[in-house]
């Protein structure tokens, strides 16, 4: 009787403008904003600048600094596009190019750079102290791309006196071993929101939709009915949460086409670790809802108690953003959250984010909350208002 | 069908909320295929009794007899034999008239067919709307088909009338002749007693949790005396009051609506009384009428106060 009687509450469900917009077209509609707003801010792009190298040498070591300027500005990672100069006479021409933003940067080796560069290692040879040689750069002033620029050729240069260094002292180089922490493959805005809004949308339906909802149940009468006719309460509540479980079903469905075919997400809603989650969400929100109705007077307070949690429990859940590093007197919302462990559990699960907590902890925090929402709710929900 | 002397009967029933006593002792007897009328003001306790009776609220003592069996709380078997139409009526307002009277009948082993009841509460052009779009009446009219859906003995109705137009509440009059007709039995709550007066075959009116009287309609207006009522609308004057008395004409004045109601067998003798009492004292005699007396006068009558007064 109770999957017929599902059905009948699902239509219900679907039928009402408020409830599909706020469970199911809002989520949808958040989620697309915030894709379109933060996948750009988080994705890296190349940065390219373009240099002009004025090399009026052409000996051993202004080759060194062309070559390595050369190589830089070659293959899909380049850093430079390079423009090489021998004539001096332009060099006004290209200062010109400069201020008017033609280029971020020039770098001229100037004349006798070679013959300086062994005159200065001969001399420090016999232990004499030298000034380096010059290696003149322009950039421009309040010009962000030009200043940027600046700093990785002055890198390049640092190593590469330190190149220089090395080879006449023999210094032991150290070797350093890395290691790449954190996700199995570039971080994509993308799978990091898509299985943060399908918790997030089924947060929605459990704080306002199943928790106004069996608050209205008891305020409009709608259950004490219900009372004498022969079902019984296991039954009607079984039909209840069933439809509610199909309504998150649809939502996953609409979330799903969104972040799969729209936005290429490679989250695979259809993984064994993505419906387990969404399927402990469920629970565990559900009950949340059936709480929230339980401790609410009515349809009003419950809306009150709704509007009071939502907030801290959907931003500081790490839905939207990671909250590992949030000051320490919200960092006790983050701990008590049972979305930050629901939202941490599937993205580690996922692939999508390393979860800063262990894993038995994502499944065994939302399971002692849905332990805890059920036996309160059970012991306090009223079938009728309390006269 | 089982054929019962009483369907149901209730002996010294008691509920009290905090201080308040809803239910101080109520006992009645109700007759299988019979309209049964709990007749009172607001707060009078039919609302508590009824859903005492329908094992809605627990009572703190007292005994319900129903279909023969001693009962404490009603349980799935009698739920299949009781309808019922609450005060308030919602529903699942985003389900359709035929979705909902669907949904109500598979909660029953038995019952009648959706689009006969559909038929029976005038609602089959209807049957498509969504329960949130039906008119009072319509809504009414449904919750009646609720209550039907599964062929019950036993109707509860609770004010099934309450804040509908003359003509809504005349069709569901109807639908209530017409299921009396069928054999059913109707406990009936209302504080119209015009309603009471049309549809029931005992009248049993309560006020402040108390049973005050019952019987037939006919009997409780016969028993109250007088053949005729001449109401009035007069000042308070405790002289002319007095002098009222001492003619002998038996009165009931309502102060808060300066109202005087005067029960008599002999009306010209009485006005004549009246009149010249009034005349004396300087009191201006307004909006007379002369009518037969009816259930709003034997609780006047008992009470000192009239039945919509609340």
């Amino acid at each position: 009787m109770f999957l017929k009687n599902s059905i009948y509450f699902f239509k219900s469900a679907i039928r009402e403008r408020n409830y599909l917009f706020w469970c199911l077209a809002f989520p949808v509609l958040l989620m697309i904003i915030l894709i379109t707003i933060f996948s750009s801010l988080y994705e890296v792009k190349r940065v390219n600048f373009d240099i002009y190298l004025m090399k009026n040498e052409s000996g051993e070591f202004s080759n060194i600094i062309y070559n390595i300027f050369d190589e830089l500005s070659k293959g899909e990672n380049k850093i430079f596009n390079l423009k090489v100069f021998r004539d001096i006479s332009i060099k006004e021409n290209l200062l010109e190019d400069l201020k008017k933003g033609k280029t971020n940067l020039i770098v001229e080796i100037p004349e006798g750079f070679d013959s300086l560069v062994i005159s200065n290692i001969t001399m420090r040879m016999f232990g004499a102290t030298v000034n380096p040689v010059p290696i003149k750069v322009y950039t421009l002033r309040h010009n962000i791309s030009s200043q940027s620029a600046s700093m990785v050729v002055k890198s390049i240069i640092d190593r590469m006196n330190l190149e220089f260094v090395k080879r006449m002292t023999k210094v032991n180089e150290y070797k350093v071993k890395s290691e790449i922490l954190g996700s199995r493959k570039g971080f994509s805005y993308v799978d990091f929101i898509f299985p943060g809004m399908i918790i997030i949308a089924i947060f929605f339906t459990g704080l306002f939709g199943v928790s106004q909802e069996l608050a209205w149940y008891r305020e409009g009468k709608i259950l004490k009915r219900f009372q004498l006719t022969p079902i019984s309460p296991l039954n009607f509540f079984l039909s209840y949460f069933l439809s509610r479980f199909y309504f998150f079903i649809l939502q996953i469905l609409a979330l799903s086409f969104v972040g799969k075919v729209i936005y290429k997400s490679s989250v695979n809603p259809f993984s064994f670790y993505f419906i387990f989650y969404v399927f402990l969400t469920m629970l565990t929100i559900s009950t949340f809802g059936f709480f929230i109705s339980a401790l609410a007077k009515n349809t009003n307070s419950a809306n009150i108690i709704g509007q009071i949690l939502n907030f801290p429990l959907q931003f500081l859940g790490g839905i939207y953003f990671p909250v590992n590093d949030v000051p320490w007197f919200i960092k006790w919302i983050v701990i008590i959250n049972p979305i930050t462990y629901l939202a941490s559990g599937i993205r580690d699960t996922l692939g999508v984010m390393p979860s800063p907590y262990p894993i038995y902890l994502t499944i065994l925090v939302p399971l002692a909350y849905t332990l805890v929402f059920l036996l309160i709710s059970i012991k306090k929900y009223k079938y009728m208002e309390v006269t | 069908m089982n054929n019962y002397k009483f369907i149901v009967e209730v002996e010294d029933l008691r509920k009290t909320y905090g201080n308040v006593k809803a239910v101080d002792g109520v006992s009645f007897k109700i007759k299988q295929g019979s309209i049964f009328t709990l007749l009172g003001p607001n707060g009078a306790g039919k609302t508590t009794t009824l859903e005492i009776i329908e094992g809605l609220r627990t009572p703190d003592s007292g005994k319900i007899t129903i279909f023969g069996k001693i009962v404490d709380r009603i349980g799935r078997e009698e739920k299949e034999l009781i309808g019922v139409s609450l005060q308030e009526t919602n529903l699942i307002s985003h389900l359709t008239v035929r979705e909902t009277l669907s949904m109500f009948r598979s909660f029953y082993k038995r019952g009648l067919n959706v689009d006969d009841v559909l038929d029976f509460v005038s609602l089959k052009e209807k049957e498509k709307s969504y329960v949130e779009k039906l008119s009072g009446g319509q809504r009414q009219r449904l919750a009646i088909g609720l209550a039907i859906i599964n062929d019950p003995l036993l109707l509860f109705l609770d004010e099934p009338t309450t804040g509908l137009d003359p003509q809504a509440r005349r069709s569901v009059w109807d639908l209530l002749l017409k299921l009396k007709a069928q054999g059913k039995t109707i406990v009936l709550t209302t504080h119209y007693m015009e309603e009471a007066e049309f549809l029931a075959d005992w009248v049993c009116i309560m006020d402040h949790g108390k049973v005050i009287a019952e019987g037939t309609p006919e009997d409780l207006i016969r028993n109250i005396g007088g053949e005729s009522i001449i109401e009035v609308d007069v000042e308070e004057d405790h002289e002319f009051l007095d002098d009222l008395n001492k003619v002998g004409l038996n009165y009931v004045f309502n102060p808060k609506h300066r109202r005087l109601v005067i029960k008599t067998n002999n009306v010209l003798e009485s006005i004549e009384h009246l009149l010249k009492i009034a005349k004396e004292k300087g009191i201006k005699v307004r909006n007379e009428i002369i009518r037969q007396p009816n259930l709003e006068d034997v609780f006047l009558t008992l009470t000192g106060r009239q039945l919509r007064e609340e």
